[in-house]
């Protein structure tokens, strides 16, 4: 049951960190995109 | 599920008894216990095969004539190795079965178990497809079919089609790995020339004897794996003579840049001595038994490609730095 318990808490954790990775990953392509954007529009 | 072979141990790690259909299919209930590290993604994104990619893709980008914002140049290098890694996680996906018989393969995420096949696949796929409209908006829609063309060439024509069919797997294969420094050209030239083609060639022909080096102190690895690489199939001798071959080609080709301006003088004498021990460690590798020159040639082999490619970076560097300072006045 610990056992149980211990994976399960694991899982979560893997899934908070991957989740955090996720976000991290779509803020620098918002962020990208963002400059990208700037850039391109001043003919650059 | 009675099949022990879909169980995991304490570690996450797979039981190493099963089969490599169990490895090919049962990942996704040996996923459901622990679930897939942040690491195991960057894992299947080949993080040292991506290195050298990343660093082709950039000297061609660097070397080429033309300006491209410092930013995008950035970006498209992003870009370049962003799609080499989703390249790599849809190659794991769909070769998970031999790399749980491979011991240089076994230890990567699928195989273990870390995470569901589907996964890895659905990252792949999702990464291929943001890198290359992410090129095409920010750069040009040329780099853009270029990196779909490489990406599509490692999955489709190298990895599903060729590499369990024919031992010229990766001569044909390689030409996916060709692409960067003509991406990284066509990033700032907008287009394919002469000179990006030949950086092309170079890789094209450097990546034979580069795997068959690995191959011929890796065969029983391919031989159980059922891979028909040249020294599987064809013997160790044809592939020495192989190696040989595409030794005597590589080295000439590797001096072209610097005659046709791509690169400079100190670039053309490094890459004639580099290339004549190239081809003298091929000779080695022929009149040798054993592996220890094969393990040699393939280092060095690695070592041959960065010291060329950086030369390309240093001594000629006509690209956007260059161009907007007018440090070299070469660009053309």
């Amino acid at each position: 049951m610990s056992m149980a318990n211990g994976n399960e808490k694991d899982r979560l954790k893997r899934q908070r960190l991957k989740n955090w990775a996720l976000l991290a990953a779509l803020m620098i392509f918002v962020v990208v995109v963002y400059f990208v954007s700037i850039i391109r529009m001043g003919g650059g | 599920m009675s099949d022990l072979s879909f169980r995991l141990d304490d570690d996450g790690a797979a039981f190493a008894g099963r089969s490599a259909g169990a490895a090919r299919w049962g990942s996704a209930q040996i996923d459901g216990q622990v679930g897939a590290q942040v690491s195991d993604f960057v894992a299947l994104l080949k993080p040292r095969v991506m290195s050298l990619v990343v660093f082709s893709g950039f000297a061609g980008l660097y070397a080429a004539p033309g300006e491209l914002h410092p930013f995008l140049a950035a970006v498209a290098v992003l870009c370049i190795a962003v799609n080499a890694g989703a390249a790599g996680a849809i190659n794991m996906w769909y070769e998970r079965d031999i790399d749980a018989i491979m011991e240089r393969t076994k230890g990567r995420p699928l195989p273990r178990g870390k995470m569901a096949p589907q996964e890895a696949l659905a990252f792949g796929v999702v990464l291929s497809l943001f890198s290359v409209m992410l090129m095409g908006v920010a750069v040009n829609w040329v780099a853009a079919g270029l990196l779909a063309s490489a990406n599509a060439f490692y999955v489709f024509v190298y990895t599903i089609w060729l590499k369990r069919r024919t031992p010229q797997n990766i001569v044909i294969g390689g030409a996916a790995g060709a692409f960067p420094p003509m991406i990284g050209w066509a990033a700032v030239t907008g287009g394919v020339d002469l000179h990006s083609f030949v950086l092309f060639t170079l890789i094209f022909i450097w990546t034979p004897p580069h795997f068959w080096a690995l191959a011929l102190y890796r065969d029983i690895d391919y031989a159980k794996a059922k891979v028909p690489m040249l020294p599987v199939v064809a013997g160790r001798a044809a592939t020495k003579r192989q190696i040989l071959a595409y030794s005597l080609v590589l080295a000439p080709l590797g001096v072209v840049p610097a005659l046709l301006g791509t690169a400079g003088v100190v670039y053309g004498v490094v890459a004639a001595v580099m290339g004549l021990c190239f081809v003298l460690l091929a000779l080695a590798v022929l009149r040798s038994d054993g592996d220890r020159p094969a393990r040699q040639l393939f280092g060095y082999s690695i070592l041959y490609l960065f010291v060329l490619f950086t030369l390309l970076i240093v001594d000629r560097a006509p690209g956007f730095l260059a161009s907007t300072q007018g440090l070299f006045g070469l660009a053309g």
